[in-house]
């Protein structure tokens, strides 16, 4: 919306071009600084459940896997929660040389930084998606969820560092977003944009 | 005679004390179990074109009580307020471009980094009270806690001082990129959060 607003205007329009125009499209991309161009949302899930005696390792293990089956009743539950994630450009890793305008000033090559992808938070509540504690078994407390909360987010986060196709993903979306506007935004110039990214 | 039936009474009340008070701390007695975690799942995939200009952390102390349990624990939450440019409305006067300055996100989020939640104490001021909270109440309890910290986000200008410098970020990005002269307006410099 901002930019068709932008490109009308500047197709009618009859302003000058800076003088030097290399440093003033770079002094105002830098400008943004942080540009977002994507988002992610990644699900975890994971289940509570007695200490198998036969699965039990160590002594501590043993103990709670015997206290588990002295104990009637059942302990079972299911907890899952949202992680975020989003790409940005960081525009202030750009250099005077990454914008190169042709003589005629009609096109141009704008290097923009790598797609950087970090994680923004996780949802601060935690969803019970199942939960049955019956008979003489103790209740699942904050303190458990809380650790195995801990433990849910070290995991995804290992997850997200070994599998590239998480990040993958969202750099490509990102960086088809970033083309469309920076191609738009060129247009609104009178410039025909290529665009490359650095690694 | 009447002396023996009281004793017997008593030792007799004292043992059904004790054993009422072991069955309670052996039902609630904490019990290791095994934690099977899922495959993350990609619940959601967006572009986005975003302006951020704030971004924050902050340690919260967690306090709260729900009746005669109460709960102590502390949070870091995190944080950003951004802008969706592709929001932004626009007008013509004369020959200027008048851009409004979108609604600010401000979103707020539990920290990723490790030991971001921690439950430091639950008590109950009654003997031997349940000192547990349900999912429910502690989901509750950290809404609050997000609520009151969004408050305080715009209470301490962070709002303000965001869109103040989106205003001049967006004013020397866009003067260059049109024709046209450029002008951004911000109908709400305070943000838009009404408490």
């Amino acid at each position: 919306m901002l930019l068709s607003a932008l490109l009308a205007t500047s197709l009618s329009g009859c302003r000058e071009k800076p003088s030097d125009p290399d440093r003033t499209y770079y002094s105002e991309l830098r400008a943004v600084k942080k540009l977002v161009v994507g988002r992610m949302t990644l699900s975890k899930m994971a289940t509570i459940d007695d200490i198998r005696l036969s699965e039990a390792q160590g002594l501590k293990q043993t103990a709670s896997a015997l206290l588990a089956a002295i104990k009637p009743g059942s302990r079972k539950a299911a907890y899952s929660y949202d992680t975020y994630l989003r790409a940005y450009i960081d525009l202030e890793k750009l250099t005077p040389a990454d914008i190169s305008l042709s003589a005629d000033g009609k096109s141009m090559q704008l290097t923009l930084p790598a797609i950087e992808i970090e994680f923004t938070g996780r949802d601060a509540e935690i969803r019970e998606e199942h939960y049955r504690v019956t008979g003489l078994r103790s209740e699942i407390n904050a303190d458990e969820r809380a650790a195995l909360k801990e433990e849910m987010n070290r995991l995804l986060k290992e997850e997200v560092r070994q599998n590239p196709a998480f990040t993958s993903r969202l750099t490509e979306l990102a960086k088809t977003k970033a083309v469309t506007y920076f191609t738009q935004w060129g247009r609104s110039q009178g410039i025909d944009v290529s665009i490359r990214f650095k690694d | 005679m009447k002396l023996l039936s009281i004793l017997r009474w008593t030792v007799l009340l004292a043992l059904t004390a004790t054993v009422i008070f072991l069955a309670i701390r052996f039902k609630n007695s904490p019990e290791a179990s095994t934690h099977k975690i899922q495959q993350a799942l990609v619940t959601e995939i967006k572009p986005a074109m975003e302006l951020c200009t704030v971004e924050f952390i902050e340690d919260v102390p967690i306090k709260a009580h729900i009746g005669t349990r109460h709960i102590f624990a502390r949070t870091t939450l995190s944080g950003f307020i951004s802008f969706d440019l592709d929001s932004a409305a626009t007008r013509m006067k004369g020959d200027t471009i008048i851009v409004t300055l979108p609604p600010e996100t401000v979103e707020i989020h539990e920290s990723t980094l490790p030991g971001s939640y921690e439950v430091i104490d639950t008590w109950n001021e009654k003997l031997l009270g349940s000192t547990r909270f349900t999912t429910a109440e502690e989901n509750d309890i950290k809404r609050k806690v997000i609520d009151n910290f969004r408050r305080k986000i715009y209470a301490k200008g962070y709002v303000r001082q965001a869109r103040a410098d989106a205003a001049a970020t967006l004013s020397q990005m866009l003067s260059a990129m049109s024709a046209s002269p450029v002008e951004i307006s911000d109908p709400a410099p305070g943000g838009y959060f009404k408490p």
